[in-house]
């Protein structure tokens, strides 16, 4: 036991402490001005109205508002398509980029083009993409006698369609993550698995799947922090509309930060919402240690 | 895995064949609008066949300094990715190998510094950099995007770590090699794939970022997204700049991918070495 | 003797030069930032400001940023004691939010002082009260903009069409005056692909208008203002200070509204300014009512096709309720000066705008092309960039009945959620105009509420411009 304290405290101090200092130095200063701000009526754009403490009122607020409990669900709505769908389409391309053939390395790099265009002007390609008479979707569409669809203009379709957005710009992330860990995976239960005359579907969902697990989880998870702060994309696309139908909780809490100015609000919508994460992922740890520990 | 038969190759081909055109149609339409004529620019049906003008791409160098803007990404770019890489790689190493209750608490304090809004940071970072006169400079935005990119750089290697088996470390240290000898000889080129994504991922984020790089620089440090979002002014979207500024921020982007790339290969030849 | 005289002379030139050189150079040393944007209030200044330095030695770099997000800098440029722009691009509407902030240096003095040479007499009044809060000016307009109509009239003026219309109608055709002939007109040039238009069997659908519907970038409520003021809407009550937009006028207006959709092209609720403005550049719509800072690229071939396909804008007044002149809708981009900036640097930066404004650079920018929409009366009723520019005489005679736009210091505020509420109504997400319009109304008021009511009763008053009293 005491070798083992004796590592920990070594391994801590050489290689964690300096991060947990660089990150600390870093965002102190942000974090307890945004925590200051949360508890304040503020005003950057109008410094004429009285900067109070108003205690929890903004909290209260945000809880208890219908447009932020709306953008609660529309983001989770969003999440659940965007992500279900990366995972299968990012696994399944990388399954295909690594195989032994000619110009995968080149394909692995168009693929990743996407990733490398800002979300931002990826809102903006897709807006061309998307409008139903000016755009290049439709037209495509027409072409095989489908259509045209109200894309980002119908409320039905809205969300969808920033979904198809953000998988056509993440699934790469998915790809590229599981293809590195697929060729970093060692040979050997392959060829035993083989020997075993095991068919190909059971290679991969008992040999391969379960070894890719560790970094197929980390990728959901950032995909899922990322996702949950989606923004660019909408405030190009659609800003929230049409009528509310792609409003998520960073378009929220932009509108009252900037827009409207109510810093203290947009400071407590950040703090709920890094809160409602937070558990969420959480809660997601533990079922994923509970599922390790009555498989092992 | 070997070489796949015939039959499975065409298979292969053949649905990366169908992803491809998918993935790169917008891309196609980023090309083609750069070199397209405004006027036919949203011309229904779209104009395929069209006088070619490169006046997007002359504009774009003429009307803002976007060689200056590209290069100011490329050093926001490398510098945040080279600093996170390395803080990330070290953090993520700890977390993997301390044996500890709270050090899943110390790894969700991290995880948390990228879940917090950053809308809600803007306006304290402005101060600060303002204070400190780091305001429209470069190493500002290294220092921001930093914050999401060490979190990032800590959860993905943490899988690669995990994945590197902790007998070859006690062989090491059998063998007489230190810590952080063993950290940096053994256990870091075996995680090399790691290395090379996360470094893509840091790059890409700090690329394309918008909000911070809009609000925390002016002409010094401006990057080339924020560069060429301004051809969309307070009466047009001039699309045709945008588009050509788009797919030439796209270049640097693909080279620093395709180096890692090269990287992830000889990392992974290490790996099978041993 | 000579020697001396030589030295003597050669000082007394020197020092003669020197002081020529202070008067003329008299910023030398002194350098300014623009916090600016892309468009052609900025872009064809930016690359001439070499010659502001080498008048006056001050060196001017203007930053150009994206218009989302513009004013979020701009406000937290202006939180900041230390400035790193001493010059702010600033959007009309934004002058109550700065003003009210204390953000912009007040300009009354010196435009009063340099009267003569900034030609106070020759800008259109409308233009300079566009720029004032609390009847002090703020900035200084670089563009003048009108809401105005714009109209295929080469359609108007074929004799099947005409015929046609009369036959249906039983007036005239020619430009609206009122709201309803636009509807009538709009309706009626609205066909399907296989019709016959001016003779010719389109290949398309073809539209009777384009007007923006979308949420982004507030582009609907641009659209909905100028309707409900002709409908005679107010956007406050002036008892209370209140938002006052859920009257009988503002629902007609925003049923008017809806009832153009039919008219529009399938992508309404997602058009927003220049994807609207397009279909009239193209030549795709028979009328559009939009900015005039838009308009001015319907004579560029390189940027509008219709005046390479022969085809022939009219352009008009924005319509009224009753066909009774009304105050026409406007507007204005223009230059400011950050408040915080050094008592020099804001000397400066008042010349670089009266340099950057002068009659003399904008008639420099008529005369190499098209692009800016022009605010002084000396060019806009020059004859020979009359007949270059028709759209010179509508920009001149409607501003001399006009309005401003709202200024209130929470633009953003109405902005924001009438975007949101009517897009909701036009996409069929809310039943009636009057849920829409209160639920926009509501949240508006429940900010201003807290304020007393004198307060509020001076932010909706347009007190007029101090500059324009003799």
């Amino acid at each position: 036991m005491g070798y083992i304290q004796r590592r920990n405290r070594r391994i801590f101090l050489i290689f964690l402490f300096p991060v947990i200092v660089a990150l600390f130095a870093t965002t102190i200063y942000p974090m307890l001005y945004a925590g200051w701000l949360s508890f304040r009526n503020y005003d950057l754009a109008k410094p004429f109205i009285p900067r109070v403490f108003v205690g929890w009122a903004n909290y209260a607020e945000v809880l208890s508002s219908g447009p932020f409990l709306h953008a609660l669900i529309t983001t989770f709505k969003l999440m659940a398509i965007t992500l279900s769908v990366q995972l299968v389409l990012g696994v399944g391309i990388a399954l295909l980029v690594t195989q032994k053939l000619r110009g995968m390395g080149l394909v692995r790099t168009l693929l990743l083009i996407p990733m490398m265009i800002s979300p931002v002007i990826v809102g903006l390609v897709w807006l061309f993409l998307y409008f139903p008479e000016l755009g290049y979707l439709n037209y495509f569409l027409s072409l095989i006698g489908l259509g045209p669809v109200s894309w980002i203009t119908s409320t039905d379709w809205a969300l969808l369609a920033i979904a198809i957005a953000d998988i056509w710009q993440w699934t790469p992330f998915v790809m590229m993550g599981t293809a590195a860990a697929l060729q970093s995976l060692s040979p050997e239960p392959y060829e035993a698995a083989r020997i075993d005359g095991n068919s190909r579907w059971d290679v991969f969902s008992r040999v391969t799947l379960p070894q890719l697990k560790p970094v197929l989880v980390s990728l959901m998870f950032l995909r899922a922090i990322d996702a949950f702060k989606i923004y660019d994309i909408i405030f190009v696309l659609t800003k929230g509309g049409p009528a509310d139908s792609t409003e998520v909780i960073s378009l929220y809490i932009y509108r009252q930060s900037f827009t409207f100015w109510r810093m203290g609000v947009g400071a407590a919508a950040s703090f709920v919402s890094l809160i409602i994460i937070s558990v969420l992922i959480t809660l997601f740890f533990k079922s994923l240690q509970r599922g390790q520990a009555s498989k092992g | 895995m070997d070489k796949p038969s015939t039959r499975q190759a065409i298979l292969v081909y053949t649905l990366l064949a169908i992803i491809l055109i998918v993935f790169m149609m917008p891309i196609y339409l980023i090309v083609s609008s750069s070199v397209k004529p405004s006027p036919i620019m949203f011309q229904k049906p779209p104009a395929f066949i069209f006088p070619v003008t490169w006046e997007h791409y002359v504009d774009l160098f003429t009307m803002r300094p976007f060689a200056k803007f590209i290069m100011n990404s490329l050093i926001v770019a490398l510098g945040s990715t080279a600093f996170s890489v390395f803080m990330g790689s070290l953090g993520a190493y700890a977390i993997s190998r301390i044996r500890h209750k709270r050090i899943n608490d110390v790894a969700f304090w991290i995880l948390s510094m990228r879940m917090f809004p950053p809308i809600a940071v803007v306006v304290p970072y402005y101060i600060i950099f303002k204070t400190v006169g780091l305001l429209d400079t470069p190493l500002a935005l290294i220092i921001v995007y930093s914050t999401a990119n060490i979190p990032l750089t800590v959860w993905l290697m943490k899988g690669f770590f995990d994945e590197v088996p902790t007998a070859l470390e006690e062989a090491a240290s059998v063998d007489g090699y230190g810590l952080v000898e063993t950290f940096w000889r053994i256990t870091l080129p075996l995680a090399a794939p790691g290395l090379a994504v996360s470094a893509v991922f840091c790059f890409i984020f700090s690329w394309n970022e918008f909000l911070f790089a809009l609000m925390l620089t002016g002409s010094e440090a401006q990057t080339a997204t924020v560069a060429v979002m301004s051809f969309w002014s307070s009466d047009a979207v001039q699309w045709g700049r945008i588009m050509a500024g788009s797919f030439i921020i796209l270049i640097p982007g693909v080279i620093f991918v395709l180096t890692c790339q090269r990287w992830l290969v000889r990392g992974l030849t290490m790996g099978s070495v041993k | 003797m000579s020697f001396m005289r030589t030295v003597a002379l050669t000082a007394a030139l020197a020092a003669g030069a020197a002081g020529a050189a202070n008067a003329e150079k008299q910023f030398e040393g002194v350098e300014l930032k623009m916090l600016g944007i892309g468009d052609t209030s900025v872009t064809r200044l930016a690359p001439i400001v070499g010659e502001f330095e080498e008048l006056t030695g001050a060196k001017v770099q203007i930053d150009m940023f994206p218009y989302p997000g513009l004013i979020d800098k701009i406000i937290i440029e202006a939180s900041s004691d230390k400035p790193s722009y001493q010059l702010l691009w600033v959007d009309s509407p934004w002058v109550g939010m700065l003003g009210e902030a204390g953000a912009l240096e007040d300009l009354t003095d010196l435009a009063k002082r340099d009267a003569e040479e900034i030609g106070l007499k020759d800008i259109v009044p409308i233009q300079l009260q566009e720029n004032t809060w609390q009847g002090r000016l703020l900035a200084f307009p670089a563009s003048g903009m009108i809401w105005s109509t714009n109209y295929r009239k080469d359609l108007y003026e074929n004799a099947d069409e005409m015929a046609n219309f009369k036959a249906k109608y039983g007036y005239d055709l020619a430009a609206p005056s009122t709201w309803a002939q636009y509807r009538d007109q709009a309706e009626f040039f609205t066909r399907k692909a296989g019709d016959t238009l001016a003779g010719e069997t389109l290949e398309k659908d073809f539209y009777g208008n384009a007007q923006a519907f979308s949420r982004v970038a507030g582009a609907i409520t641009h659209d909905y203002f100028p309707i409900m003021r002709a409908f005679g809407g107010d956007y406050w009550d002036p008892g209370t200070g209140l938002c006052a937009m859920t009257g009988e006028a503002h629902v007609k207006a925003a049923e008017f509204m809806k009832s153009l959709v039919p008219s529009n092209p399938p992508d309404y609720l997602g058009l927003m300014w220049d994807l609207r403005t397009g279909y009239m550049e193209r030549g795709e719509t028979a009328l559009s009512s939009y900015w005039s800072v838009r308009t001015v690229r319907l004579t560029n071939p390189a940027e509008a096709m219709v005046a390479e396909k022969g085809l022939v804008v009219g352009y008009a007044p924005s319509p009224t309720a009753d066909g009774a002149p009304q105050p026409t809708y406007t507007g204005a981009l223009s230059f400011g000066i950050n408040s915080k900036a050094s008592d020099k640097e804001k000397e400066a930066a008042w010349a670089f705008i009266k340099w950057g404004t002068s009659e003399a650079m904008m008639r420099r920018f008529a005369e190499e092309g098209s692009g800016v929409s022009q605010f002084r009366k000396s060019i806009l009723s020059d004859p020979d960039l009359q007949a270059k520019y028709p759209y010179y005489g509508v920009l001149l005679s409607a501003q001399e009945n006009a309005k401003r736009r709202i200024f209130h210091p929470f633009y953003q505020d109405v902005e924001e959620n009438f975007g949101i509420e009517l897009n909701k109504y036009m996409a069929g997400e809310t039943e009636t105009a009057l849920e829409a319009l209160t639920t926009a109304c509501n949240a508006v008021n429940s900010r201003l509420k807290i304020f007393p009511e004198e307060m509020r009763l001076r932010w909706i008053d347009d007190v007029p411009a101090d500059v324009l009293k003799d």
